[in-house]
């Protein structure tokens, strides 16, 4: 299972902070989050998928991935 | 420590690279930067104002938050807008609900000349816009919030 934490305009969509998923690609997580949670289907492909600190995509395995952050585009300054 | 006199060209530095949930204060970040190197100091202010053209009525707030990694990104956002400089750099960003008008980026850098201040000043704040992990949510005088960077 990977931990996957929400931030920002995901977290509201969701409504949780974190959850485990047992998912094995990347891809395949963007698909279950988008069945579980109806509110990131607008917002999920504009978000980053941080494995573990990197930038991956969704062909990425998850298979040994332990913390997965869902990061809406950047808007500091 | 501020002592200029070792310091060689490329010896740029980061002084203060912090995500602060207080108000943000101008005179700390020069007093950060001050050096005797410095013939040059710039500053930037990155302010909360009234208005926006995404949003549906006057701005009256704008709720930041972070990823809990922002302070250590902020530091590597300034080292390597320093890097290969003489400038020194101090930088903070804001988040919590800040009101019209409040500091949400302050940013101080000194150099020997004016050139290098402003180009590592302007680096740090176009990178932050680009690669800080911070997010905002804009709310406006009708009531109606908005999360700033989603498209549609």
């Amino acid at each position: 299972m990977t931990r996957v934490r929400y931030f920002a305009a995901a977290l509201e969509a969701t409504g949780l902070d974190e959850e485990r998923r047992g998912e094995q690609t990347v891809g395949a997580l963007r698909a279950g989050l988008v069945a579980d949670h109806p509110g990131l289907a607008g917002i999920l492909s504009q978000c980053a998928v941080l494995v573990d600190g990197s930038r991956v995509d969704d062909a990425a395995s998850l298979a040994d991935a332990e913390l997965v952050d869902v990061l809406p585009p950047f808007a500091g300054g | 420590m501020h002592a200029g006199a070792a310091a060689g060209p490329g010896a740029g530095a980061v002084r203060l690279a912090r995500v602060e949930t207080v108000p943000l204060d101008l005179a700390a970040h020069l007093a950060a930067v001050e050096d005797d190197t410095a013939g040059a100091i710039s500053t930037f202010i990155g302010r909360v104002r009234d208005h926006d053209p995404h949003a549906s009525a006057p701005v009256v707030a704008l709720e930041y938050s972070a990823h809990p990694d922002a302070s250590a990104a902020l530091r590597g956002i300034a080292e390597r807008a320093a890097a290969g400089t003489r400038a020194v750099v101090a930088v903070s960003h804001r988040v919590g609900t800040l009101q019209v008008g409040d500091l949400a980026v302050v940013i101080a850098v000194a150099a020997p000349h004016r050139d290098e201040a402003f180009t590592v000043c302007r680096a740090v704040i176009e990178t932050i816009k680009l690669e800080l992990p911070v997010w905002k949510r804009q709310h406006a005088a009708d009531g109606s919030a908005q999360w700033q960077g989603l498209g549609g």
